[in-house]
């Protein structure tokens, strides 16, 4: 069976629209026990550096070209952290799963590594299958400098990794339009603000059959 | 249990609703059970109850083995497995974390059965709500990242019985006096010998240590179980082991079947410092820290060298289609690829097979050829022989080769170039007269004196790590000090160094020459690193 959701509203006209609460999938938002504490923020001026990072099968990624043509969400996290990161990695997942086969096509979901020295693409890449990481969601890290640039640019910085914060960066690079996320926020949240950000407010997702 | 702080506002609202049905419990419950008492010398050892509890605290696998599930917040946001295992937040000694801004607090007994402000007193019908549905007594609802934990009964009282014990309770093979360590060697058939060789020399080691005082006033043990032939009976002696309650392993035998490392995985049983680990071995394995390195990074140096000193010569990989041979080839084409060094042409060959026909495609054309060669010795002075005429060609043999080149063939010497990840020179020449005067000193000989140095080196490196995981060792603790271990010098081989994403001691090697002066081992290079 094929069922296809049209999420958001349609042609909401002007650039860097911002979705607001009412418009998340409603009713479950009041109770919903994930993220008692996500507050959104838009984000002005961002600019997605050009750098050459690698990806969890030890390709080169050059930043721009992933997040060209595409809603992209963007995470931070590190295989050895101990508490926010892999309920973060577990929400991308359920996100994953609820875009179907939207991911890649028209979206895509990027996990930064905060600690390059030890993410190797090999430790990743078996952090990454944990999750049940399918394409349309890349894992990445690189030469330390490189992902430090990164990692300042789009606000997921920590100078001790152990202090970083639960952030997810959602938007069109194409637009130049970016909302973040702070806190763990749960699925539908993030898809919510996934399906706002694409272009007419719409993104056509065939569910698969889970 | 994970604190997150709120709205005032819906905190209130929150406390009001579950206390009506907190007041409600407790009104059809007269007399509210006790609270558990501190824990008592039942955490010495471990009961079997907590032990089960403690796989579900540290692994989060119950006791057939399957992950536990907890559920953030929202039901279809789940963890399961080692992400939801309560040490990953918690520590493994339940000293809790504030990373990523998120208080996974302490869960010590000391703390977690004394009655708190901000969420009342655990009994252990009060302690299973929170683990399960995220509620304390007080009550208050605990933070979303705390995940709600879907166990079955059995495994909640499992879980519970644990965490009496937390902090308490001290790893397999640790006792009051004495660290037990383990070692599955060859006890029967043509290997016996061997398998003697290593347990005298790190019996002898433990023994020389506890004539000192031991490590933190424990004595070391050595538990020592045949593992005979085959990956099969290696994981049978590694069950013994376990079931004998090893800390650790050390000096064991180590084929690296797949099977035998997912068992050690299971188990999560450290091994140092493999001896007759055979010449394929993964070095990924996270448990398992190596001395000496694989026979493809051996290829990786070979692959450096070349490319700074012969960068114009075409370079043929000629291996054997076995263990050995396929890891110096992988090992060949990945430093190829990373250096930009074009690969002429790959010749393999069934073990044993070797013809010098085949080197006919790496003679032809001027201009001289580089062989990066893997077989038996035998293989190798064909192939050298083969090559006689050609005085441009260079060989490049690992060397475990060197050990089985019977006479100094004049074909090897002055052509072959093998790669030595052990020392050169009169240093070693003194330190290795240390070691036999050990040796001799236990009543030793100097039979299978590679495997003996294997084993001190092991034995050495094992006491190193203990040293430094302190005087409460915990297995997690023994691999982060590995992971800490830089340059460590045993004097016999190449200083020593591990790390997060290192599992190799020994990351590099030498050029060496065999029979120039006559029984002679020259170094022909400096020593090349090269990078995990």
């Amino acid at each position: 069976m094929v069922v296809v959701a049209l999420w958001g509203a349609l042609g909401v006209a002007g650039a860097c629209k911002r979705p607001t609460e009412e418009r998340a999938p409603s009713g479950r938002a009041a109770e919903a026990p994930v993220g008692g504490d996500v507050r959104v923020a838009s984000v002005e001026g961002l600019r997605i550096p050009d750098e050459a990072l690698v990806d969890q099968d030890g390709n080169a990624v050059r930043l721009r070209d992933l997040m060209a043509k595409h809603v992209v969400a963007v995470n931070f996290v590190f295989t050895t952290c101990t508490t926010v990161c892999s309920p973060m990695t577990a929400v991308f997942g359920r996100v994953q799963d609820g875009l179907g086969d939207a991911m890649e096509r028209e979206v895509r979901l990027v996990s930064i590594s905060l600690d390059p020295a030890t993410d190797t693409p090999e430790r990743l890449k078996r952090y990454a299958d944990k999750f049940g990481r399918r394409a349309g969601w890349t894992f990445l890290t690189g030469e330390r400098e490189r992902v430090l640039r990164v990692l300042r640019a789009l606000g997921g910085y920590a100078p001790v990794k152990e202090e970083h914060t639960p952030v997810t960066l959602i938007g069109r690079a194409d637009e130049g339009c970016w909302r973040r996320v702070h806190g763990i926020a749960p699925p539908e949240r993030l898809l919510a603000e996934i399906h706002g950000a694409a272009p007419r407010g719409a993104i056509a997702v065939e569910a698969a059959g889970r | 249990m994970i604190a997150a702080s709120r709205s005032m506002r819906r905190a209130r609202l929150t406390m009001v609703a579950v206390g009506l049905i907190a007041a409600a419990s407790f009104s059809r419950d007269r007399a509210p059970e006790p609270p558990p008492s501190l824990p008592e010398p039942q955490c010495e050892p471990l009961s079997a109850q907590a032990s089960r509890g403690r796989a579900i605290y540290r692994k989060g696998t119950n006791a057939r083995g399957k992950p536990i599930v907890g559920a953030l917040g929202g039901a279809d946001v789940t963890l399961s497995g080692r992400e939801a295992a309560c040490a990953t937040c918690h520590a493994p000694a339940g000293t809790g974390t504030e990373e990523g801004g998120v208080a996974a607090p302490p869960i010590t007994p000391e703390v977690l059965f004394a009655p708190a402000e901000n969420r009342g007193a655990y009994t252990a019908d009060a302690l299973a709500t929170a683990i399960r549905e995220g509620r304390t007594p007080l009550p208050r609802q605990l933070g979303t990242t705390m995940p709600r934990f879907r166990l079955e009964p059995a495994e909640m009282d499992d879980l519970l019985a644990y965490l009496r014990c937390l902090g308490h309770d001290r790893d397999p093979g640790v006792s009051a006096d004495e660290i037990r360590l383990g070692a599955a060697l060859p006890l029967g058939g043509p290997l016996a010998g061997l398998g003697e060789s290593v347990r005298a020399v790190i019996s002898a080691y433990f023994e020389d240590v506890n004539a000192r005082g031991g490590v933190f006033g424990r004595r070391l043990a050595l538990r020592v179980e045949d593992s005979a032939q085959g990956p099969a009976g290696e994981r049978a002696a590694l069950e013994r082991l376990s079931h004998a309650e090893v800390f650790a392993l050390v000096g064991s035998a180590w084929s690296g079947a797949p099977e035998v490392e997912a068992w050690l995985r299971a188990e999560e049983l450290p091994l140092v410092g493999p001896v007759a680990a055979g010449r394929a071995v993964a070095a990924g394995d996270d448990l398992v820290f190596h001395v000496h390195p694989g026979t493809e990074v051996l290829a990786r140096v070979a692959i450096k060298h070349l490319a700074d000193t012969d960068a114009e010569k075409r370079v043929w990989l000629v291996h054997a289609r076995d263990a050995a041979g396929l890891r110096w080839a992988e090992g060949a084409r990945a430093e190829a690829s990373r250096r930009g060094v074009a690969l002429a042409g790959e010749i393999a060959f069934a073990p044993g097979g070797f013809e010098p026909t085949l080197l006919r495609a790496a003679a032809r054309g001027g201009g001289g050829a580089i062989i990066l060669f893997s077989g038996s010795a035998r293989e190798l002075t064909v192939a050298a022989r083969a090559m006689e005429r050609q005085k441009s060609v260079r060989i490049y043999a690992p060397t475990w080769v060197m050990a089985g080149v019977e006479e100094e063939s004049e074909a090897i010497v002055g052509r072959v170039l093998f790669v030595h990840p052990g020392l050169v020179g009169e240093g070693p020449g003194r330190a290795l007269e240390g070691f036999t005067a050990f040796l001799r000193r236990h009543g030793m000989t100097a039979r299978d004196l590679g495997e003996k140095v294997s084993a001190y080196v092991a034995a050495g490196l094992v006491v190193e790590a203990l040293k430094r995981a302190g005087a409460s060792p915990t297995r997690a603790g023994l691999i982060a000090a590995l992971e800490d271990l830089h340059d460590f010098e045993s004097g016999l081989v190449p200083a020593l160094s591990y790390g997060k994403n290192r599992r190799v001691g020994v990351m590099g090697a030498r050029l060496v020459r065999v029979g120039e002066p006559k029984g002679r081992i020259t170094a022909a290079s400096d020593w090349i690193e090269v990078t995990p």
